[in-house]
């Protein structure tokens, strides 16, 4: 067969072209360290990464919403909880107010430490976290949600709103609880009460006649009430834990799979690579040769 | 041996000749388009044998036959076509891998500021009160923004680029079909066989544009070459014979088009099948794909985040405005368009348009828009408006047939998307409101409340608007065929206004257009219901005999050429109408006028429509001369018009009558909701007691409410009320509808009987009607009149002096002056005259004897001073003004006062007085000095007083007192507005006065409401019931509607759990106690009603109520950003962006990898075809080399020869 030498030459030069492209790419891969750089060395791949990296991120955002959240709700937790305490105190204030050997000016001392902590009670319902937002105020976190009006009643000032997070595709996470439901709705016999007005019938009793039996049955049933929001708290922390950790394992999941598409197989590049270099080392070298031989090297 | 040095040198030379050729092959071994050549030699034989010799049979050496040129047609056109070919695959992928970096250009890409975006808001959610991530997200919205700004601009520029790679390829086409149509010439100009240069030339030329564009070649045998664009062999002529074709490009919607032209003969060709040209268009066209892409998913951007960021409340409790602005809608016309037609898109609703192309082409037979979707199916058409879901589009202009113009809602949104909150309050987070439970709730249950996804079930009922014209009207009233829901009250409505009418009895005549003009006779037969039924006609032939008629010229014919002068002729009373039976009092047949038979007739065309007011047509018939008789059609008269309710969607009853049992009516085929419940509760109830505060009025029975009679301390109101453009006449222009008017009002007041017809009143207002009536009721009384009893006439004199006379007799003129005025005097021919005097003198007189002037004048009270009168109970204070009595007080023009001639007061009623009231002076005691004006006013004098005399009206008799004549009842009429107030003359009398009345009206009854809610309400006809089950659904309404976009404040809700067991639950409106819509809650405690959906955690209790009330100061609320977040993952078709957008990515990136392997294959195909055309025509310099030896050592040989041949010669020599 006859071979153009023009068109042997230009066909030659092409395929070192070519060799050189293949090079670069494997060159250019194996400092991205990425097997897939563009859309067209694999298109499934592509859509896989980017589905991979976007609920990379999304994981990523639930486990700092589950963050901020626990520690939100914990901040509730801790007030709940000295809350409770402070309602235990008042509570055997109360019985000991009852003590027929009491007098008056032991009930009046005992109402005065009771007014102190009915008022450490008001403040500690109205924390704030860290972003100075109110906790127990529902959605109105600039306000102060307990405050006292003209007739000395304490009023709630927040609505009942639960701000929450997500925490994954289809949970979301509460980041505190409404004062309504904190402190608004005690059960007594008369039906629901705060805890603030509770709080003062006792005040006011406790000079003239000690605290009453119903005012004690209310305080058990608001430290009953206390204990089972704290509890409820800390049972949605518990499960704040779980959920983080299901995060992570699949956070872990996703990025070996990302790895497992994306990454370069280093190893395999280089020997292409070295093979490449080889093939086009030996193009060129016969190339060099073929096109020195020819007939008229033979004519002298 | 000649003969052999001959040979020799033959082959010397044929050799060296060889031996040039592969030298110049060597030479030219990198030419473009050199063929190789090839020296054939030939013998030369020798000559032919004579007489005298046997022919040579050595011959006489050799030559060169000719230098052939390596050229094979076939496997050229190969390597061409697989040339262009793999030219358009290189410069596709050169292109498009642009397009992909474009896209993809690494890490910052459209995909990843979407998900930065999102996480930015993720960190608002965290704290949406704070304004620190507030900000932050809105600088990600701004660079999502400029994402898709660069990565559309960077798209538009490469499709800039590769256009103007376009056309740069085309000026090099067009420089070579030139060049080519030159050698065409030159191959014609040598003529028969062309040099192979020429030839070179024309191969290298073709070969180069081939490159850029497929062409099929064809070779005439001159070597003059004709291309055609294409691969098909069909294409246009590129270059024909000396003549060459200027290609061009555009580019069109979105993609490039090619042009080929002759002079000014331009003309598009999709011939441009492969090659550079076709790869750059191509390219052009994958571009345009991304681009539709990219703006498809900025669209869905836009619209998918508006319309749930609007839903929410900003932090200052404002609702949240669109987050992103952007989308334009234009109808593109084509560039290849003949004609001129445009188009104006008014979108109607944002979220229900699609965002695929529409096509809209222009049929010229049917003179249509068709709409076609992206895959060309039909979608709708019309000739100057088409309705798309959610715009309507309007054309103008002149279209041509085939005209296209392209609508993509979805086009630009990537370039003009921009982020449109400025400050970062603007973010929606909250949601517009919040569920509380009600603190004195016995169970610790919730209720989660979301904006219900799913749209608003569509009621299937035409809207209002769409059956029933917004205004009062008897001709242009809806008829409707069946009773149940006619339409929906659209939710913006403010008020309404229903009117449900009678049928009149009607005969309609359809005449063809060229019938008209010879039209003779009309009649019509009426039944009264009592009498028998006559039969009228109108004889028009005398304007249709005039045509007949030959003594005319045909300018005085008459034609009638539309029944609108029929219909206009018989209605003013010109043409009438005679019966067989009625004569008039000369015994001829009576005439009657359409308006005297209680009808009235619409025209137009050869549409004839007459309706009666009361009675019944039995037939009609119109006689046309050459024609046959036309009869009509007749509607019978229906008196029961059909009653009106009005429903709520979830089914409670507003207005109308009760239902016991409708629960097979309130379905969804009749607009309800699925789960409505029949609830009659607030029927007909206004106010507080209403549906939502609503106002309701209805009437029954209309006809007797237009005169109502109410009772008052003193005595009766009477009350005249009328819907004037129901009752009136009313026809429709186009000859198909009429209405009779109804005018009759019956009154009879303690025995005074009256009727008021049309005729009566002065127009058709309720204010004329009371006054007619009360003006009719007048008559039966007599006139009372008073005159004043002296004559304010007064007269004066005053005497000239002797002097003053001597002076009058001696110059025949004088002036004197007599109290501040003056007095001309004259004395001429023995007479004296005189002149002047006081302004309002009545005479003025001069005696020459006495030498006195006298002079009488008026002495009327002084301007400003009044006098007051009592008549029928009424006070009239009568004032001078400059010498005119003005009357106040009173009722207006009812007393008519005035001086006659001798200035004596006359004072008279202008209509009877049914209480013969007389005209009395009120007395001193009442109104101080008004004696003194009496007096003054000359109505009494110092002696006397005058008294009422009366005018009786029916006998003329003019008696000065009633006694006798008329017993005036106990109670006196006046006139308020539209209403007749009686008042008793006398308390104490304990008379019963008896009024009847009635009416006629074509309402049977009417609804109206004011005040609607932000709701849908159903319109629902009843009442066929009635025994003969006919029922006239005729209705006509007046409604007000504010502007359908208009945001309304939403209303709080409150949901009642009123039976837990079977989980019924209310919604009931927080302001006003009304309940809106009942539903039951399913086995997982969730149920959808008002627009939300709703779902129970926890143990409800009996009687728990759950408040939804929108709040506006919830600043920590985070909830509206939760849904806007949840866009990332695609739920129900909305969102899902990342998606969307690695989904584009792919598909470009798989396109590249298809186009890169096809390209590898099209250059491996190129390849082996030039191969295969090379090993023909190529040089190959080993081949070249041994040729050179070759001939190099016949051309010794050759030497040799010679060298031999003088050898032998000098061997013959040296022997001689």
């Amino acid at each position: 067969m006859q071979v153009s030498t023009k068109l042997f030459n230009q066909q030659s030069i092409s395929r070192f072209s070519e060799l050189t492209g293949d090079i670069q790419s494997i060159q250019s891969r194996i400092a991205s360290g990425k097997n897939v750089l563009k859309a067209s060395d694999d298109a499934v791949a592509m859509i896989n990464i980017s589905a991979a990296k976007e609920k990379l991120t999304q994981i990523q955002r639930y486990s700092v919403n589950i963050d901020r959240a626990s520690s939100r709700l914990s901040l509730a937790e801790v007030a709940l909880s000295e809350i409770q305490s402070v309602v235990t105190r008042i509570y055997e204030l109360s019985i000991q107010a009852k003590n027929d050997t009491y007098n008056e000016d032991d009930r009046k001392s005992i109402k005065a430490e009771i007014s102190a902590l009915r008022d450490l009670a008001v403040d500690l319902a109205n924390s704030k976290d860290t972003s100075g937002n109110s906790i127990f105020s529902g959605y109105r976190t600039k306000v102060l949600p307990f405050e006292e009006n003209s007739d000395g009643e304490i009023e709630y000032k927040g609505d009942q709103g639960n701000h929450s997070l997500k925490v994954s595709e289809t949970v979301t996470m509460p980041t505190s609880i409404n004062g309504v439901s904190a402190f608004m709705r005690i059960e007594t016999d008369d039906g629901y009460t705060s805890l603030f007005s509770i709080l003062d019938n006792l005040i006011e009793e406790v000079e003239l006649v000690g605290a009453s039996d119903e005012s004690l049955e209310n305080l058990n049933n608001t430290l009953n009430h206390l204990s089972i929001n704290t509890t409820k708290i800390g049972a949605s922390l518990n499960k704040a834990e779980t959920q983080k950790n299901g995060l992570g394992q699949r956070e872990l999941l996703i990025t070996k799979t990302l790895s497992g598409i994306e990454d370069a197989d280093i190893t395999a590049l280089i020997t292409e690579m070295q093979s490449l270099l080889l093939s086009k080392e030996a193009a060129q070298q016969s190339f060099m040769m073929i096109s020195k031989q020819n007939l008229f090297d033979f004519l002298r | 041996m000649a003969g052999l040095m001959d040979i020799g040198k033959s082959g010397l030379q044929s050799y060296r000749e060889a031996l040039s050729v592969t030298g110049q092959n060597i030479a030219n071994i990198n030419t473009d388009g050199y063929k190789r050549r090839e020296a054939s030699l030939s013998e030369v034989t020798g000559s032919a044998g004579g007489i005298n010799s046997l022919p040579s049979q050595v011959g006489l050496g050799v030559r060169v036959e000719e230098i052939r040129r390596s050229f094979d047609e076939f496997l050229l056109n190969k390597a061409r076509n697989s040339t262009s070919y793999a030219a358009s695959a290189n410069s596709y992928v050169e292109a498009i891998s642009q397009l992909e970096d474009i896209i993809l250009p690494g890490d910052a890409n459209i995909g990843s500021a979407i998900g930065r975006f999102m996480e930015t808001l993720q960190e608002v959610a965290v704290n949406p009160s704070d304004l620190a991530p507030r900000i932050v997200a809105m600088k990600s919205g701004e660079t999502l923004s400029d994402m898709f700004h660069q990565t559309a601009n960077l798209i538009e520029e490469l499709q800039a680029g590769i256009f103007t790679q376009s056309s740069q390829a085309m000026t090099e086409i067009n420089l070579l079909s030139k060049s080519l149509a030159n050698v065409n010439r030159n191959i014609a100009s040598s003529a028969g066989k062309a040099q192979n240069a020429l030839l070179d030339n024309r191969d290298a030329i073709i070969d180069k544009i081939s490159e850029y564009a497929e062409v099929t070649v064809t070779l005439e045998n001159t070597g003059s070459s004709t291309l055609r664009l294409g691969g098909s062999g069909n294409g246009p002529n590129l270059v024909a014979g000396e003549k060459a074709y200027t290609l061009s490009a555009a580019t069109n919607i979105d993609d490039m088009q090619f042009f080929l032209a002759e002079g000014a003969d331009v003309r598009r060709t999709s011939q441009v099948s492969n090659g550079k040209l076709r790869g750059l268009a191509d390219a052009y066209k994958s571009a345009s794909d991304a681009m539709r892409s990219i703006n498809q998913l900025a669209y869905q951007f836009i619209n998918d985040i508006n319309s749930i960021h609007i839903q929410g409340l900003d932090l200052e409790g404002q609702a949240g405005i669109k987050m992103f602005h952007g989308i334009a809608y234009d109808a593109v016309s084509s560039v290849s368009n003949l004609g001129n037609g445009s188009a104006i898109v008014e979108v109607l609703d944002v979220n229900l348009i699609g965002n695929d192309p529409i096509k809209f082409t222009y049929d010229g037979e049917q003179s249509i828009w068709r709409a076609t979707d992206q895959y060309g199916v039909n979608i709708v058409s019309g000739k100057h408006q088409i309705s798309l879901p959610g715009m309507s589009i309007e054309f103008s202009g002149d279209p041509v047939g085939g005209d296209e113009m392209v609508l993509k809602p979805a086009e630009g949104a990537a370039k003009n998307i921009t982020f449109a909150l400025i400050r970062p309050e603007q973010v929606a987070a909250a949601s517009g409101f919040l569920v509380s439970p009600d603190i004195n709730n016995k169970s610790d249950a919730k209720i989660d409340i979301s904006v219900s996804q799913d749209n608003d079930e569509i009621s299937g009922l035409p809207n209002i608007q769409d059956v029933i014209s917004n205004t009062h009207s008897s001709a242009n009233s809806s008829q409707f065929i069946r009773d149940g829901s006619i339409a929906i009250i659209p939710a913006n409505t403010d008020h309404i206004d229903l009117i449900s009418m009678i049928q009149q009895s009607s005969i309609q005549f359809s005449i063809a257009d060229a019938a008209v003009m010879s039209i003779s006779d009309l009649s019509i037969t009426i039944d009264d219901g009592i009498n028998v039924s006559k039969t009228y006609t109108f004889d028009l032939s005398d304007y249709a005999d005039t045509i007949n008629n030959s003594s005319l010229s045909d300018s005085d014919k008459f034609y009638w050429t539309d029944a609108s002068q029929i219909a206009q002729l018989i209605n003013i009373g010109a043409l009438k109408a005679t019966n067989t039976v009625d004569v008039d009092s000369d015994g001829n047949p009576a005439k009657f006028t359409l308006d005297e038979l209680g009808g009235y007739v619409s025209g137009n065309n050869g549409n004839l429509n007459i309706s009666l007011n009361t009675n019944e047509i039995t037939s009609g018939s119109i006689v046309i001369d050459n024609y046959p008789d036309a009869s009509g059609i007749i509607k019978p008269r229906i008196d029961s018009a059909s009653d009106i309710q009005i429903f709520t969607r979830e089914g409670r009853h507003i207005a109308g009558s009760a239902f016991d049992d409708i629960s097979d009516l309130i379905t969804e085929d009749n607009g309800f909701f699925a789960d409505a419940e029949y609830r009659n509760d607030y029927l007909n109830l206004s106010g507080d007691s209403g549906y939502m505060g609503v106002n309701v009025s209805t009437q029954n029975d209309f006809a007797s409410d237009l005169i109502s009679v109410t009772n008052t301390d003193t005595g009766h109101i009477i009350t005249f009320d009328r819907i004037s453009d129901i009752d009136a006449k009313d026809r429709t222009p186009d000859g198909l509808r009429s209405s009779a008017g109804i005018f009759s009002y019956d009154l009879s007041i303690d025995g005074i009987d009256i009727t008021l017809d049309e005729s009566n009143v002065d127009g058709d207002m309720p204010e004329a009607i009371a006054q007619a009536a009360l003006n009719q009721i007048r008559l039966t009384g007599p006139i009372p009149s008073l005159t004043g009893v002296s004559s304010l006439i007064t007269s004066e004199t005053f005497v000239l002096t002797n002097a003053q006379k001597s002076t009058l007799d001696a110059d025949g003129q004088l002036t004197v002056t007599y109290a501040g005025v003056d007095y001309y005097l004259t004395y001429e021919d023995s007479t004296y005259s005189i002149a002047g005097g006081p302004n309002n003198q009545l005479s003025l007189s001069f005696d020459d004897g006495t030498q006195t002037i006298s002079y009488t004048y008026p002495e009327l009270p002084d301007d400003g001073s009044s006098l007051v009168l009592s008549f029928e109970n009424q006070e009239y204070i009568l004032t001078m003004n400059n010498g005119n009595i003005d009357v106040t007080g009173g009722e207006n023009g009812r007393l008519n006062i005035s001086y006659d001639s001798t200035y004596t007061l006359n004072i008279s009623a202008n209509n009877g007085s049914i209480s013969a009231s007389e005209i009395t002076i009120v007395d001193d005691s009442v109104v101080s000095d008004n004696s003194t004006m009496a007096l003054n006013f000359g109505l009494i004098s110092s002696s006397s007083s005058p008294t009422t005399s009366f005018y009786y009206q029916d006998s003329s008799y003019n008696p000065t007192t009633i006694s006798g004549v008329y017993t005036a009842p106990n109670f006196d009429l006046s006139v308020d507005e539209n209403t007749l107030i009686l008042t008793k003359n006398d308390d104490s009398l304990d008379d019963e006065i008896i009024i009847s009345s009635s009416v006629e009206s074509k309402v049977g009854s009417r609804v109206q409401i004011t005040d609607l809610p932000d709701e849908e309400f159903i319109i629902f006809l009843t009442g066929s019931s009635d025994g003969n089950g006919a029922r006239a659904r005729n209705i006509s309404a007046v409604y007000d509607q504010h502007p359908a976009d208009m945001i309304l404040p939403k209303r709080d809700i409150s949901i009642e759990i009123t039976n837990l067991e079977s989980g019924k639950i209310e919604f009931i409106d927080s302001l006003t106690g009304t309940s809106m819509a009942t539903r039951y809650l399913d086995d997982e405690g969730m149920a959808t009603g008002l627009g939300y959906d709703l779902k129970v955690t926890g143990v409800l209790a009996d009687d728990d109520v759950f408040h939804v009330t929108n709040t506006n100061d919830g600043i920590h609320d985070n909830r509206n950003l939760l849904n806007l977040i949840d866009l990332q993952n695609s739920t129900s078709g909305k969102g899902g962006f990342q998606k969307v957008f690695s989904g584009l990515i792919a598909e470009i990136g798989a396109d590249i990898q298809a186009s890169q392997l096809n390209a590898e294959a099209a250059n491996t195909l190129k390849d082996a075809s030039l191969e295969a055309e090379a090993m023909y025509t190529g040089v190959n310099l080993d081949t070249e080399a041994s040729k050179l030896i070759e001939y190099q050592q016949a051309y010794q040989a050759s030497a040799r020869i010679l060298q031999t041949a003088r050898e032998i010669f000098d061997t013959l020599l040296q022997t001689i």
